[in-house]
Formats: C-alpha cells, structure tokens, sequence
C-alpha cells in the first residue's frame, strides 16, 4: 500500500466521520456530569466513573455491533453495584473500591459467557411496536429526571412520579437552574429550526452554561446558588487489581452473585439500546456482539479503576439526536473527555447541572415523538405501545420490555387458530 | 464523711462522662473511633478537614484547609470547635436570615471560606465532615450555647481599629510564618495565606474584622496567644484590608441594591 492510498483512504475516513464531530464533543460534555452522579451513586470516588468513561468505554464502542451506541457509567448498574458492595464496606473506601471491581471483574466474565451462549438472539423479536413505546418510555423517564436538577431539589425517588412528586413538594426550591434550564431549552429549539439544526444541543449547552455564568457575575454565586460539577483529579496511575479476602468467603459470593445480576441488567440494556437504534437508524442488529464489547468494557473496567457499566439509554440517544451515524463519535467523545480532563479541569468544574439538564430535555422531548408512530390502524399494535410505555413510566424499563414481549406473544397466540400445531 | 457531691466529678470521671469546664467539652480521640462504617468515615472526615485542598479538591477553591481556622483538626474550644457547631444547628443565622443545618452550614464555608463550590448533600465529603463533626460532639448535650463555641468575642476596647498600627503588628508577630505578602508558605506543614486569591473571599465570617480580630487574639500567634485586644482588632483590619477574592453574595448588578 503506497502513501498516496493511505492519505486517500485517511481523508474519506475524516470526511466519513464530519458528521459525528459534534455528537462526539456532545457525548463528552454529557459524560462528564453522569460519570460523577453515577459514581457517586454506586458509593465510588468520582474518579472511578471518569476512569470507565474513557479506555473501557472506547473498548465497548470499537467491539460492539451497534456504532452509536455509547456505553460507560449507568443509573441500573450503579445501583445495583451500590447495593451490593454497601453490606461489606462503607462507600468510597479502600474495601468498597475492592468490592466493586471483585463484582465487575464477575459482571465481565458472566458477560463473555452470555456471549459464548449467544443469549442477545432473544431480542431478535422484540417487535417494533414495543421498542418505539420503549423510546417514547425512556424520554418521559428522561424528562422526569431533570425535574430535581431544573429546581436545585435533591431527590432521591425510585420513579418518575415519586421524584417529580418530591421535586415540586420540595420547600426550598431554587428557580435560578430552572432559568438556565429554559434558556439551554429555548436556544436549543431555536437552532434546530435555523441552519444550526446539527448544532442544537451544543448550543443549548453553550447558552445554558453562559447564562449560569452571566447570572453568577450579574447577582452573585451565592444569589443564584448554581450547582457546578467541581474539579476532577485524574492520576496516571490508574491501574488495578481486586484482591480476594479467602478469609471472608461471604464477600467473594456476593461478588459473583451480584456479578451475574449486574451482566445480567448489562446485556439487557445493550440488547434494548440495540433493538432501538436499529429502529430508529434503520440498521442491523447484533446483540450478541454488543454484549462482547460490555463483557470487554467490564473487564478493562476491573482493571483500570473504573467500575461496572452498560450502554446508557441517554447519552446513546443523544448521541443518534445530534446526528451521530458511525464509531467515530463514540470515539471523538473519549478523546475529547480525555483532552478536556487534561487540559481544562478548571473550566469544565465550572459546567452547571442545569445546563446539562436543558440539553436532556430537548432529548426527552425529541424521545417522546415516537408516540407519534402509534398505529391507530391495528389496535392490537397501539395497545402493545402505549402499555410498554405506561409500564416504562410506572415500573421502570426492564418490566416495560416485559410487558411489551408478554402482550406481544399473547396477542399472536390470540391470532392462531386453536388446532394449529 | 465526704458528701456525694464532692466525689461526683471523681465519678463522673470514673464512668467516662465527660466533664463541661470552662474550656468546653473534651472531644474524643481519633484513635478511638469505632472499627466499622461510621468510624471509616470519621476518619475520612478528619482527613478532610486537616487536608482540604487535597482531599476534597474537587470543590476546594483555595489553598486553606478546614483546620486552619477550627484550629487542632476542630478539637479546640475558643477556635470555632466542630463539636459545638454540630450540636448547635439547625439554627437561624443573620447571614442567610432562615434556619440552616448543619450541612448547609458546611456548604457555607466551602463557598466563602474556602471560596470554592458547596458540595453536593449527600456527598461523600459533606456527610463525612458531618460524621467527624458528631464523633467530636459525642456526650455533648443539644443546644447553641455550648462553653467553647465560636471565638471568644472582643470586649470594647474605645479605640477603632487601626491598619497602620496593625501592619506593624503583622511583621512582628505574623510574618515569620505568613510571609511578607501574606500569601503563607507552602510545603510539608503549610502555613495559610491570609490575602490573596489563595486565601478567603470577602463574604467569609473571618472577612469582618470583629471576628478575625476575636480568632487572631484567642489562638494566634499559633500556640502562645500575646496580644492585646487592640492588637487583634488593629492586625484584623490590616489583614481583611488587603486583595481578596470577591463576595460571592454581591455581582455586579448589587450596587443597584
């Protein structure tokens, strides 16, 4: 291969890849605050999510199937991490971190299994009819989240009624976010409709983040109180090794116990990610390969401080709305995250929640326009829509793929004859 | 016959109450923090507070640490000890006019003192300054007007006061160990800048001279307190005269008010 081929070849690669510039500085700019929260959430120093943000995810995005699926720290799997490793140790300490990295080291072998037992095959008949109630689903429960951060409320409610429910009930709400919130929103909305549109939710960050920033030197910090995402500190020396404690036998079962629940809840998410993107982009699907790139995720995770993760619903929808259509994004958006950790930690601390918020607003809504594909021609369709969606709202998305499946095989087994065989 | 209360305070003693002097309440020691949950959190609050641009640098904003004004890690009565504060809020404070907790109370000095941003509630920081904050108050009672709280506060001296008279304060008796200029010394045992954009903003309790002036004349020189009340109000006005960071409750929009 002469010069000439490889310089032509790198050239249609950077044309090929234009496009996902913008959902790739997106995807860092929205990877950073979940990374904090979701760490946080699963009891660990904030440095463990950035760390999964970065080798881990890029892994899980160059060996998955699906190319604008964007993996890293989840809400389900954090959770679950954080119920798991508080019975042994208190959160953020030396025995935790251990804990964690003992369930994710499980989570990724479990998954290489799932992998080898090729279990993504299930979701190849999800019908579409229950994955657009899953999208319309996931934008009301992303919408319903943003409440806490849009009133400066900290909830902590197991659904989008209970945390909407606490965040309006909440005495000392602060209305200041709420204000940049509706400016991120505004400005986001109105670059759609203008030549801008590729840009919409960048500018919506922008214009969140520069009226916080406005406010703080017009009324003062204190006044406006913004919460801001504070500085990261990120160590060369990121490389790790979950030790096993043979005299505490009860810890090391838990780890594979809760490995096995966390691999479980992973590849379920991949699967779900998957069938939607496909949907929405048209494409093939490949679950099973997608779960490879969890199973690698969580592996490289285990050993570079991170912790266990999955492809999250948000930043990958996000990522499709911005107009993200191959790797590359996946891939600009680690390197930016890297870059921008490196370079700017003092600017990026300064980035307000409720800029962030604004920006997953717009994704909510955008989400929620699937409801206008409901088919009001088979009733039958509609209704496996609109129950996957209410069961996405009240119970969560796991029971909502349940519900759409359940209705989906009731209703083709009410559409066979009784004699067939 | 002894009475029973002349050997009350010898019983006390013996069943590990802890007395109330005038010095306050004695705070247990770190080392006997209990082996579990709390006790990991305890010492993660000590950390904390004697090493805050480090261990909490994600919302430290300069290079003071907690311990620099609750003198002794919190510990020290008269030098605005964590024992006391814990036990006296939720209460109402002039400078927010409402009622704030014990948290917020914290946030409070990461925003001004600290000139950095409020830890989140339900941060691992904020609830383990809280957690060291309530292993210090163990056996204290409930209530603001715990013996040791605060500063002691400044009688009336008849005299303003002075920058002028507390510059020459300042190089006889601060200097040495916060520098020429103020801005402190670093390394292994670093002393605090007093000024500067390293140091405290305009909106922290020790900005107003009065209370500068009641810390500098119960604690410092560090370790032998000499000076007179007059000399702390004078070197209080010296030091809360020089470039700071500005008051995060002011913008620019505040002079309209």
């Amino acid at each position: 291969m002469n010069a000439d081929t490889l310089t032509r070849q790198f050239a249609t690669a950077i044309a090929a890849s234009r496009a996902d510039w913008v959902p790739g500085l997106l995807a860092a700019l929205l990877t950073l605050p979940q990374a904090i929260a979701l760490a946080t959430l699963a009891g660990m120093p904030v440095e463990h999510g950035l760390y999964l943000s970065l080798l881990p995810a890029l892994a899980a995005t160059l060996i998955g199937h699906s190319r604008v699926a964007l993996s890293g720290p989840n809400t389900a799997a954090s959770i679950l991490l954080y119920a798991s490793a508080t019975t042994f140790a208190t959160p953020g300490s030396p025995g935790y971190v251990n804990q964690v990295l003992l369930t994710t080291f499980f989570a990724a072998i479990f998954q290489f299994a799932f992998f080898g037992l090729r279990v993504g095959k299930l979701f190849l008949d999800l019908p579409t009819s229950v994955t657009q109630g899953i999208i319309a689903g996931t934008g009301a429960l992303i919408l319903s989240q943003q409440a806490g951060p849009l009133l400066g409320v900290v909830i902590n409610g197991q659904g989008p009624i209970e945390s909407l429910g606490q965040a309006l009930a909440y005495d000392a709400k602060n209305f200041w976010p709420l204000g940049v919130g509706a400016v991120a929103v505004g400005a986001g909305l109105w670059s759609k409709r203008r030549r801008l549109g590729r840009y919409h939710l960048l500018i919506a960050l922008g214009a969140g983040w520069a009226a916080a920033d406005l406010c703080d030197v017009l009324f003062g910090s204190a006044t406006t109180a913004f919460e801001r995402l504070g500085r990261m500190d990120l160590s060369m020396n990121f490389v790790s090794v979950p030790s096993v404690d043979l005299t505490e036998l009860v810890a090391l079962f838990a780890a594979i116990s809760d490995g096995l629940a966390v691999a479980a809840v992973g590849s379920l998410q991949a699967a779900i990610m998957s069938r939607t993107t496909s949907v929405m982009l048209d494409e093939r699907m490949h679950v099973s390969r997608d779960i490879l790139g969890q199973a690698t995720m969580n592996l490289l995770a285990t050993f570079t401080s991170g912790l266990a993760g999955a492809t999250s619903f948000n930043r990958t929808l996000a990522n499709v709305e911005a107009g993200a259509r191959g790797r590359a994004a996946g891939v600009i958006g680690v390197l930016a995250l890297a870059l921008g950790l490196a370079l700017g930690r003092d600017w990026l601390a300064r980035i307000p929640p409720a800029a962030i918020s604004g920006v997953l607003v717009l994704v909510g809504i955008s989400l929620l326009s699937s409801l206008k594909s409901l088919d009001r021609k088979h009733p039958r369709r509609a209704v496996e829509m609109l129950a996957t969606v209410a069961a996405a709202i009240f119970l969560g998305l796991f029971y909502a793929v349940l519900v759409g499946a359940c209705l989906t095989i009731y209703h083709r087994a009410l559409d066979r004859d009784e004699s067939d065989r | 016959m002894a009475s029973w209360h002349s050997i009350l305070p010898a019983l006390l003693l013996a069943v590990g109450i802890p007395s109330h002097g005038r010095d306050g309440h004695r705070p247990p020691a770190l080392d006997t923090a209990p082996q579990d949950k709390y006790g990991d959190l305890v010492k993660m609050g000590y950390a904390i507070i004697t090493n805050t641009p480090d261990k909490a640098s994600r919302y430290s904003g300069n290079r003071l640490s907690c311990t620099n004004c609750h003198l002794d890690g919190g510990r020290k009565a008269g030098a605005a000890p964590l024992w006391a504060a814990f036990v006296a809020y939720p209460a109402w404070r002039i400078k927010t006019d409402r009622v704030d907790t014990f948290d917020e109370r914290v946030q409070q000095c990461f925003r001004y003192s600290l000139n950095g941003i409020p830890p989140a509630f339900g941060s691992i920081e904020l609830t383990a300054i809280a957690a060291y904050s309530h292993f210090l108050a163990r056996g204290l009672a409930v209530g603001p007007e715990t013996p040791g709280r605060g500063f002691p506060l400044l009688a009336k001296t008849g005299q303003d006061p002075n920058r002028d008279r507390g510059r020459v304060v300042y190089r006889q008796h601060c200097q040495v160990c916060h520098g020429e200029d103020g801005t402190g010394i670093p390394g292994q045992t670093p002393m605090p800048p007093l000024w500067g954009f390293a140091s405290y903003n305009k909106g922290a309790g020790m900005a107003t001279v009065t209370t500068a002036a009641a810390f500098i004349r119960a604690n410092m020189p560090l370790g032998k307190p000499v000076l007179t009340d007059q000399e702390a109000l004078d070197v209080a006005a010296y030091i809360n005269a020089q470039v700071r960071p500005p008051d995060p409750r002011r913008g620019l929009l505040s002079i309209f008010r």
